[in-house]
């Protein structure tokens, strides 16, 4: 790039200038030097040639679904959204997805009756993101291949689906990490059935953006299922002891899909 | 342009420039693109009318430099800017072009208010008035910084060329 004639018309000066945001008399006055100076008009014609389309910017608070009985709002969307493991949730806006999950402590209420049979009483706090101890800061997504159709934005399934579950979480070397999913069905009472079902092999886990952890599964029954990735470090999962205390776990991130 | 009511306006609208901001300094595109969507995801729940394209400005100039002085972050982005066009440097620091290794060994050095000045001028091109309005500091405060960078500046380089000639 050439030399500036004189002080250069700043870059934030220019952006202001290439979106008419200054005033006439600035205006004028960069106008004026740009047609003097090289070095300007070039940085000028550089922002204005970059084509650059930004992508879309994450809704993260937008919620669905109203408790049928009042009360808090159910927003499993919004952990979802945290969840949507982009490779820019890492390193950079880690902490901005976790600070926002603090407002994320979502009670997911049930419609039915809670697992000791009282009605309405909150069931569990599903939590799609977590500081899981020798991983940092985890975020979970699931993703669904339906006849070939890859979607991770999604909350549902059929028979014949199939799921995989990714992982976002900043790269260590420290330490060794196993990830093991395990699958809860929601009992008719609306508690989660005590057998969890394991449907992949424990594998280690390399942290990463969206790293996808080995092998593929199906969901099936008419039931809601509750997809949790249980992170242990060393060695992995004690599958004999888990029960439905995962499902709060700091260890592990969980989240819910529906049947059809 | 038209007025801008809300964060997701103002991401359409200065997001582009934001990303170019972040790219000058980091060196490299994608991780501008995370830094500015950081920045919006931030403001998204506290957004107010007093948020404008200067105001972003700082706040990418801060998200960059928390990022620079994290180890980890910066081994890798000294590694992807390797494949990055050089910087351009309208403005010189003594007919240096600060490029990032020198910028992230400066960062060990400076304080905060020294580091966003820098930003702004060798980075940003700002005059040092411009700066002074930006920074919401006196013209004479960014003298002085300037001063101190630049004695900085020179000791690294010489040191560095010290070791060279070793």
């Amino acid at each position: 790039m050439s030399t500036c004639i004189s002080e250069p018309i700043s870059w934030l000066r220019l952006e202001q200038h290439a979106l008419a945001m200054t005033a006439a008399d600035e205006r004028a006055a960069i106008e004026t030097h740009l047609a003097a100076c090289d070095a300007c008009r070039s940085a000028l014609q550089a922002l204005q040639n970059d084509a650059l389309v930004m992508p879309a910017l994450p809704a993260l608070e937008r919620t669905f679904g109203i408790p049928r009985n009042g009360g808090q709002v159910i927003s499993l969307d919004a952990a979802r959204q945290k969840a949507r493991t982009r490779r820019w949730l890492v390193p950079t806006t880690i902490s901005t997805v976790i600070a926002a999950a603090a407002a994320v402590m979502l009670w997911v209420r049930s419609n039915h009756t809670g697992p000791h049979g009282e009605t309405g009483q909150p069931t569990r706090a599903l939590h799609a993101t977590s500081h899981v101890k020798g991983a940092g800061e985890l975020a979970l997504q699931v993703a669904r291949d339906r006849n070939g159709n890859v979607q991770t934005n999604v909350a549902t399934f059929r028979v014949g689906d199939r799921w995989k579950t990714l992982l976002t979480c900043a790269p260590s070397t420290s330490t060794t990490l196993w990830a093991d999913v395990v699958v809860f069905e929601v009992a008719q009472g609306g508690g989660p059935d005590l057998v969890p079902a394991f449907p992949l092999a424990p594998s280690q886990l390399e942290c990463g953006n969206a790293v996808a952890l080995p092998g593929a599964f199906e969901l099936t029954g008419s039931r809601e299922n509750i997809v949790c990735v249980a992170i242990t470090t060393d060695a992995p999962l004690n599958r004999t002891a888990v029960g439905p205390a995962l499902l709060t776990s700091p260890d592990a991130v969980c989240t819910s899909v529906k049947p059809e | 342009m038209e007025p801008v009511h809300d964060a997701q306006g103002a991401y359409r609208a200065f997001g582009p420039a934001l990303v170019r901001k972040a790219e000058r300094l980091l060196r490299n595109r994608d991780d501008a693109v995370d830094i500015v969507q950081a920045v919006f995801v931030d403001l998204l729940h506290r957004w107010n009318s007093e948020v404008d394209l200067p105001y972003l400005y700082k706040a990418v100039t801060n998200r960059c430099l928390n990022q620079l002085r994290d180890r980890g972050n910066r081994a890798r982005l000294l590694e992807r800017q390797g494949t990055a066009v050089g910087p351009q440097g309208r403005v010189r620091c003594d007919e240096q072009v600060l490029g990032l290794d020198l910028i992230v060994r400066l960062s060990d050095r400076l304080d905060e208010g020294h580091m966003q000045t820098l930003v702004c001028r060798f980075v940003d091109d700002m005059t040092q008035e411009e700066t002074a309005t930006h920074l919401g500091v006196s013209r004479k405060t960014i003298g002085k910084r300037l001063d101190v960078i630049r004695d900085e500046v020179r000791a690294m380089l010489a040191t560095a060329n010290a070791g060279g000639a070793a």
